[in-house]
């Protein structure tokens, strides 16, 4: 009889000589234009407009200065981003914000990061339900759908999505190419007919011509204006942190590293910035600022194009653009959850992994229905859902990405001052973006608790509905942290914080070598 | 000439196991010897990678010490071979660099909507690969 020869537990076996590394098999695969396509359309840049762009020219005191908010917006994006793009590169093998922030400030701290992004994912999931329920909408025709339509649609759509990513379908490199293509096409065209028309005098009564003044930020009317316009525009750059780190991967071994992100960047800032100014000059700041409803993109488009054929050009754009954002949200989530799960820090169950399609399939599934659940409540209590979920979503993020950024110096203190690379991209840069978002975040907390200042203008205990938003969930996650430390767990709570390993640094990119 | 190498399709889920079971079976009849492949398509886009790779190498691990026991129980050479990369491609690459007899795969019977959803692995097989492949379709539960 034949022995079976049972090598067990058998980790990593190749194929000899046929050149395929476990990991590497893929890398050679992905190229440039996709780490650039990957990156901005993990940003979306469609649907963050069409969510916020409305909000920030409502902001009293910014209007026409919107689009300098974008180009600042974007600058504690970049000094956040840098420490995830080095820890990452120093240490890829520990995940990003939960396992970071926990092994250099402690369990709790790590825990409320984690809390964070999952909170962030369920608030997120409501407003792109909604954008894509109005959007689908437009698209067949009906201006103005009820409320109780685009909540069905918004349900239908997050259930949708939720199945796409336990499934674990994602689209080839290709599709996405085509993809983010007809988005980019479509939000160009937009700008330059409608900038063509404004400067032809074609464009409706109420359109302005652009001014080098639109991009000077000492016209905008006050301190709070200019924070409530960056804590909105935050969430426009949402989602580029996974750039960073997604692209790390896929770069091939030799080229400077993060070329495509910063391709990704570039294109990402342009479009912005261009799209805001056209929309502004054509419809004008009081037409934007006054439609909240965020369908102000679609309906703008059509008159832009004065053909509804057309407009449902940006129209598609914008549901294509929102559905890779579900996917850039749902996904990196639940995979926050099953590190948690992982580490003990959240119950087992979480961390289960489909035996069919391999994907965090539970997670995925509660962080679904929490989110139909939370858009439901929300649309019946308050009339504005969409600008004040966008305002605590900023809340959120600011405050993870700035634990995260807080974290990065913190982990690799030893290693700061060893060198002036270190000590710009593992000191400067984190502190100076941890800070600004710290900034952004008391200034708003402390504007917000006054309700006229949120999109709603609702009152809620006498504060701003973001506010009361961002500090609920706080304590909810406080208390379910208590409940789950109570029960013991000390395999996670009993943790004590590290520093990073010398050798890690010394070994990558970021000890030395140029990039 | 092609040797008497089997690859077979193993990730722990019915169809897997009954391709298994045809492996065994035809290997037993050839005296030929099984690899079972574990593949893991990752989706990279989101990030957030590392604990779920982890994890899902547990699982991968797991599994093939699962198709270990039951080459042994027949009494055939398994190798398990765990591999990132998308189940198809990861076949016929290891097919190709051990000039595998055949290659068999377990299928659901899906119907064409979800296949095209979820990527039927047998149907793109068939595309790929240049020897024969041996699809086995799970008892009928219902």
């Amino acid at each position: 009889m034949e022995s079976a020869s049972v090598p067990v537990p058998a980790k990593n076996v190749q194929p000899e000589g046929s050149g395929a590394g476990e990991k590497g098999l893929k890398s050679g695969a992905i190229g440039f234009l996709s780490g650039v396509v990957i990156g901005v359309a993990s940003t979306a840049p469609g649907y963050s407009l069409a969510g916020a762009l409305g909000l920030v020219v409502a902001v009293v005191g910014i209007g026409v200065q919107a689009p300098v908010i974008m180009i600042a917006a974007f600058i504690p994006m970049l000094l956040v981003a840098s420490s995830y793009y080095w820890m990452n590169r120093a240490d890829p093998d520990c995940g990003t914000t939960f396992s970071w922030v926990t092994r250099a400030m402690g369990p709790s701290w790590g825990w409320i990061g984690g809390w964070a992004i999952i909170v962030a994912d369920v608030i997120v999931m409501a407003n792109l339900a909604q954008i894509a329920g109005l959007y689908t909408f437009l698209l067949f025709g009906v201006n103005n759908p009820s409320t109780l339509a685009v909540t069905v649609l918004g349900i239908i759509f997050i259930m949708a999505m939720t199945y796409i990513c336990v499934i674990g379908i994602e689209l080839n490199a290709k599709t996405q190419i085509g993809l983010l293509a007809a988005e980019l096409t479509a939000l160009g065209l937009f700008s330059v007919v409608a900038l063509v028309r404004v400067y032809a005098n074609d464009a409706p009564h109420g359109s302005v011509k652009p001014a080098a003044s639109w991009f000077n930020p000492t016209d905008i009317g006050s301190t709070s204006a200019f924070v409530s316009g960056l804590l909105l525009a935050i969430f426009i750059y949402w989602g580029w942190d996974t750039t960073v780190t997604v692209n790390e991967e896929m770069e091939e071994p030799g080229e400077a590293p993060g070329r495509a992100a910063i391709w990704a960047t570039i294109v990402l800032v342009f479009t912005y910035v261009i799209v805001t100014v056209a929309a502004i000059a054509f419809g004008g700041p009081a037409r934007l600022a006054n439609d909240q409803s965020g369908d102000v993109l679609g309906l703008l488009a059509n008159d832009v194009f004065g053909s509804s054929t057309l407009g449902k050009i940006v129209i598609i754009a914008v549901l294509s653009s929102a559905a890779a954002s579900c996917q850039t949200t749902i996904l990196p989530t639940a995979r926050t959850a099953l590190s948690m799960a992982r580490a003990k820090a959240i119950p087992a169950k979480l961390g289960e992994v489909d035996t069919r399609y391999l994907t965090p399939a539970f997670a995925t599934w509660v962080m679904g229905i929490l989110s139909v659940v939370w858009y439901v409540g929300l649309t019946i209590v308050s009339t504005n859902i969409l600008g004040d979920a966008i305002a605590a979503l900023g809340l959120w993020i600011a405050f993870y990405y700035g634990l995260t950024a807080f974290a990065c110096t913190i982990y690799y203190r030893r290693q700061v001052f060893t060198s002036a690379k270190n000590f710009v991209f593992l000191g400067l840069a984190p502190v100076l973006g941890g800070l600004m978002l710290l900034v952004i975040l008391v200034k708003s907390c402390y504007d917000l608790s006054k309700p006229a200042n949120s999109a709603s203008g609702d009152s809620w205990f006498g504060l701003g509905p973001p506010l009361v938003i961002g500090i609920s969930f706080i304590l909810l996650g406080a208390i379910l942290m208590v409940i789950w430390r109570v029960q013991g767990h000390p395999e996670f709570f009993g943790r004590k914080t590290e520093v990073a390993d010398p050798a890690l640094v010394a070994a990558s990119p970021a000890g030395g070598a140029t990039s | 000439m092609s040797s008497r190498t089997i690859v077979v399709g193993y990730d722990g889920t019915d169809g897997s196991k009954a391709a298994l079971q045809e492996a065994l079976r035809v290997a037993g009849e050839i005296g030929g010897d099984v690899i079972a492949v574990f593949a893991y398509d990752r989706v990279i886009i989101g990030g957030e990678q590392h604990d779920l790779d982890a994890e899902v190498h547990q699982h991968g691990d797991a599994m093939l010490a699962e198709a270990a026991a039951a080459a042994q129980a027949a009494g055939i050479t398994l190798t398990p071979q765990y591999i990132e990369e998308s189940p198809a491609s990861a076949l016929v690459k290891i097919a190709d660099h051990h000039d595998a007899r055949f290659i068999v795969v377990g299928s659901y019977g899906e119907r064409p909507l979800k296949g095209a959803l979820v990527g039927s692995t047998p149907y793109k097989l068939i595309h790929l690969a240049d020897r024969p492949i041996i699809v086995v379709r799970i008892p009928d539960t219902d």
